[in-house]
């Protein structure tokens, strides 16, 4: 447990070093992982503290970040944090702290169950993925299996008055399966304990992605046409193009398509939000990294935009509220909590009756996407190609296009999946993507 | 300085039945300075100290970290990674041998950043700030970043090494809008060394300069058209090419379990002879300076590839014993609350004999690109890597600036289509980037020449 008492002391103690303002942020992440390389597992059992001291005198701000609550280096850490936020440079649009505020919903992604997993579990169930794999008896060699679970707790305490602390689960699963010349990949997380039936989809997926990918041809062409994008493949290009244009800091400096746009449309017909209180999924909270109320908040309708993500600082830059989408990274940032995509009426069937090749699997180099231009130029892992109503593999192929301009091609399927990365969007059906393989 | 405790520690983990043991205490410290468009968006020290330490027992690894290095600590520590090994329920892994790398400590640094003071580093950032909006850049971004740490690694077997990490380096980013059109550019430079490294080339300015001129070529610039053809990589886009496409194929921890397509074929012709590869924990046309590895191995210059012919792999005191070959100081963990897994130092392309305005000359419809923006490779050997910037070449000429392109293709093909390799060998580095591989990020340095594949693919627009 964070001793509250402790935070609350330094947030005292940088006031009496002279600072206006002062904001203690505490982590502690305990982590317990079972993986392999091949088949030989190994684990690890971690405990990891990140504090953060915020600071601001007369408008200057400057964090100093420890990986220890010790009391000596917490002081240490508010030391530099004050002495370096003399030097730092003022900035006249610096609103202060955010005020206590009480939270917007009650769920708790918080599972016991997950927090007191022993080691020797999480082994048995990497046992028993590489033991579904041989019974496949498909010829799949175990690249890697991982599963992992952690339970963390946050608190922060500001010289506001806020004083929130709150805890979270999760569970994982991968698999990393190879055959020949193809491989596939698979994998699932969850807030609470992953069931057998969700191990047991990741095998059968990597299984066939893999033995797919063993037989696949050359495409052999270069078109531009409809594009087929399973949930799990697009979620990380949803999150790299429109996590960044929502980011309300992205826009406040203008690097964001979207600055200016408030109110166009400029996203096709599609429905955005980002939410926070979604029971259950990967990045749901009570509050957001500074302490502010997680909520529900409407990014775009129809292709409209709507509003923007913010925490406390961008939020003032815009004349807006705070949405609850403070993050901490390499500094206090903004990001999405679940972003969400709302689903269309089309099931997979319809959707692939139009599509001329299915991305399965992941997009490599889906991190080097440009968000500030929208062009993305990626690579799908396990793509098919759709002759006469079949998915027939093919080698990996490229993928190129810009996003804004393909936006009012996208058609939304109809049930969305939670992924890892708190994406929730269902299959996209993409028109006007440049393939080339 | 933890050299007693790790010694009790040590004797504990033998009488508890490990076969090996290992303590690595760390105390490394980030520093970043972020100007977003003049405004200091972020000034933050990081200091992270901690011990990680490793326990085999039963054939079986464990590893635990604490950031409590007490000896009551770091014993519950020790104990927890005792726990998570005997969890496994038994194994076959070993360490091989490895000479300990001893004290080692980086010489000649003049202006160490944790001796400098904060006005200093802030006008770094701001040098370049006020460099980019002075050229006409309407959106900016620039850094200032250091990464220094100590560590120490204490092992069964009397295995005693400490050594020194550093880098420093900045960058700047450009954003140029014109009737309608967007164009971005950065650069990133970094070294092995005190603030003193930042002038020159790698000055506050000169950093501003090149990401201001790349984002005024980007903005001219329009989408290469897909398909196979001719792709001529400048030295950066050389770099990551060696890494991302080729490199990390060689890490051993992929290799031995046989998922690597390079399993197998030491001793084969696996390139074109023009091509050698090599990793090193330091060269001296740069890159970052690595004395040791995370398991207090001394870093050694690993040739993977000579003259087309694949001789080496990188490896950890674990691969290395899978394979019953000899630990390469390639170990590495992002900090202490990481295990050290197999990952690249600097890895780059030999030089050729070609010039770069030869290769051009020579090429008859292809695109020189330059840029880079990261890439990725998986286990069948399917690689991509991209790049943000460059020119189509028609007839041996550079006829139009081109913008935002993947590169694809499968490395064992690939390395065979390398035809012309240049002189202008350049290793890079900077705090801002690095790799990630398994959870965990590694600063990495990355180069080589300008060189031709003669076929690619190239994920364009039609």
């Amino acid at each position: 447990m964070i001793d509250r008492s402790l935070l609350d002391w330094a947030v005292k103690r940088a006031l009496e070093l002279g600072a206006d303002e002062a904001e203690v942020y505490a982590s502690i992440t305990r982590k317990r992982e079972v993986s392999s390389e091949g088949r030989k597992l190994k684990a690890a059992s971690l405990a990891t503290i990140d504090a953060w001291v915020r600071v601001s005198t007369d408008k200057r701000v400057a964090i100093a970040r420890a990986s220890s609550l010790d009391r000596e280096v917490l002081e240490k850490a508010v030391e530099e944090a004050v002495s370096a936020a003399r030097v730092s440079e003022r900035d006249e649009h610096w609103p202060g702290l955010p005020a206590p505020a009480k939270p917007l919903h009650g769920w708790i992604g918080y599972d016991e169950g997950v927090a007191t997993l022993e080691p020797g579990y999480m082994v048995e169930l990497a046992k028993q993925v590489m033991g579904e794999v041989d019974s496949l008896g498909a010829d799949l060699m175990v690249a890697s299996v991982e599963v992992g679970a952690y339970a963390s707790e946050k608190a922060i305490v500001n010289s506001a008055g806020l004083d929130v602390s709150e805890r979270a689960t999760g569970m994982t699963a991968m698999l990393e399966l190879k055959r020949g010349e193809g491989t596939g990949f698979s994998f699932d997380v969850s807030r609470s304990l992953l069931s057998d039936v969700q191990l047991a989809r990741i095998v059968d997926e990597a299984a066939r992605l893999t033995v797919d990918a063993s037989k696949a041809e050359k495409l052999g062409e270069t078109f531009t046409g409809p594009v087929l994008f399973d949930p799990v493949t697009v979620a990380p290009l949803l999150n790299m193009i429109l996590s960044t244009a929502f980011n309300g800091e992205l826009v406040v400096e203008k690097y964001s398509p979207l600055a200016g746009k408030l109110g166009q449309r400029v996203l096709g017909g599609l429905t955005l939000y980002d939410d926070g209180t979604l029971p259950g999924a990967m990045g749901t909270s009570l509050y957001d990294d500074e302490g502010v109320p997680r909520r529900r908040t409407v990014l775009a309708e129809d292709g409209v935009v709507k509003a923007f993500l913010h925490n406390t600082y961008t939020a003032a830059r815009m004349n807006a509220e705070s949405t609850g989408n403070a993050s901490r990274r390499q500094k206090v940032g903004v990001s999405h909590s679940n972003l969400v995509v709302a689903r269309g009426r089309d099931s997979w069937d319809t959707l692939a009756s139009a599509a001329k090749l299915v991305a399965r699997g992941f997009l490599l180099s889906v991190h080097t996407v440009n968000y500030v231009t929208g062009n993305f130029s990626v690579v799908a892992s396990n793509p098919y190609i759709l002759r006469g109503g079949e998915e027939v593999p093919v080698k990996p192929v490229t993928l190129a296009g810009n996003f804004y301009e393909l936006a009012g091609r996208i058609t939304p399927g109809r049930r969305p999946r939670s992924t890892y990365m708190a994406v929730v969007t269902p299959p996209l059906l993409v028109d006007g993507v440049t393939v080339s393989g | 300085m933890h050299e007693d405790t790790a010694a009790r520690l040590l004797e504990r983990a033998a009488g508890l039945g490990a076969s090996f043991a290992e303590i690595r205490v760390e105390d490394a410290v980030t520093e970043n300075i972020t100007v977003t468009n003049g405004r200091v968006s972020a000034l933050t020290t990081t200091r992270k100290r901690g011990a990680g330490i490793r326990v085999l027992y039963g054939g079986a690894m464990g590893f635990s970290a604490t950031s409590d290095l007490s000896p009551q600590g770091l014993e519950k520590a020790l104990l927890e990674a005792y726990h998570v090994a005997k969890a496994v329920g038994g194994g076959d892994r070993r360490v091989a041998d490895a000479q300990p790398a001893g004290r080692l400590s980086l010489g000649g640094v003049k202006k160490h950043p944790s001796a400098a003071g904060w006005e200093e580093k802030l006008d770094i950032a701001m040098r370049a700030y006020r460099r980019a909006v002075e050229l006409g850049g309407q959106v900016v971004t620039t850094r200032y970043g250091a990464y220094y740490a100590a560590t120490e690694v204490y092992a069964t077997g009397g295995f005693k090494a400490s050594f020194e990490k550093l880098l420093v380096g900045v960058s700047a980013s450009v954003v140029l809008r014109e009737n309608g059109k967007t164009g971005n550019g950065y650069e990133s430079v970094g070294g092995t060394g005190g603030l003193e490294l930042l002038q020159g080339d790698m000055s506050p300015e000169a950093v501003a300069q090149k990401a201001f001129e790349r984002a005024k070529l980007h903005l001219e610039a329009s989408p290469p058209p897909a398909g196979e053809m001719a792709v001529i990589t400048r030295p950066d886009l050389t770099g990551v090419f060696a890494h991302e496409s080729f490199g990390h194929l060689t890490e051993a921890d992929h290799v031995y379990t046989g998922a690597s397509p390079l399993h197998g074929r030491l001793g084969e012709e696996i390139a074109s002879e023009n091509v050698t590869i090599v990793d090193a924990g330091w060269d001296e046309r740069g890159g970052v300076r690595l004395l040791a590895d995370d398991e207090g191995v001394a870093t050694r210059r690993t040739v993977l590839v000579e003259r087309g012919v694949l001789r080496g792999y990188l490896h950890s005191r674990e691969s290395a014993a899978e394979m019953g070959m000899e630990p390469t100081g390639n170990g590495r963990a992002q900090d202490y609350a990481h295990d050290p897994i197999v990952r690249m130092r600097n890895t780059f392309f030999e030089a050729g004999d070609w010039s770069e305005d030869e290769i051009v000359e020579d090429t008859r419809h292809g695109l020189i690109l330059d840029m880079p923006a990261g890439g990725q490779v998986q286990l069948d050997g399917t690689f991509t890597f991209n790049a943000m910037l460059g020119y189509l070449i028609e007839n041996g000429e550079r006829v139009k600036p081109v913008r935002d392109v993947v590169l694809a293709g499968n490395i064992l093909e690939m390395l065979r289509y390398i035809d012309a390799v240049a002189g202008n060998v350049e290793i890079r580095t900077s705090p801002f980037g690095g790799c990630g591989k398994g959870g965990q990020h590694a600063y990495v340095g990355l180069g080589g020449p300008t060189l031709r594949a003669a076929k690619l693919l190239v994920g364009g627009r039609k």
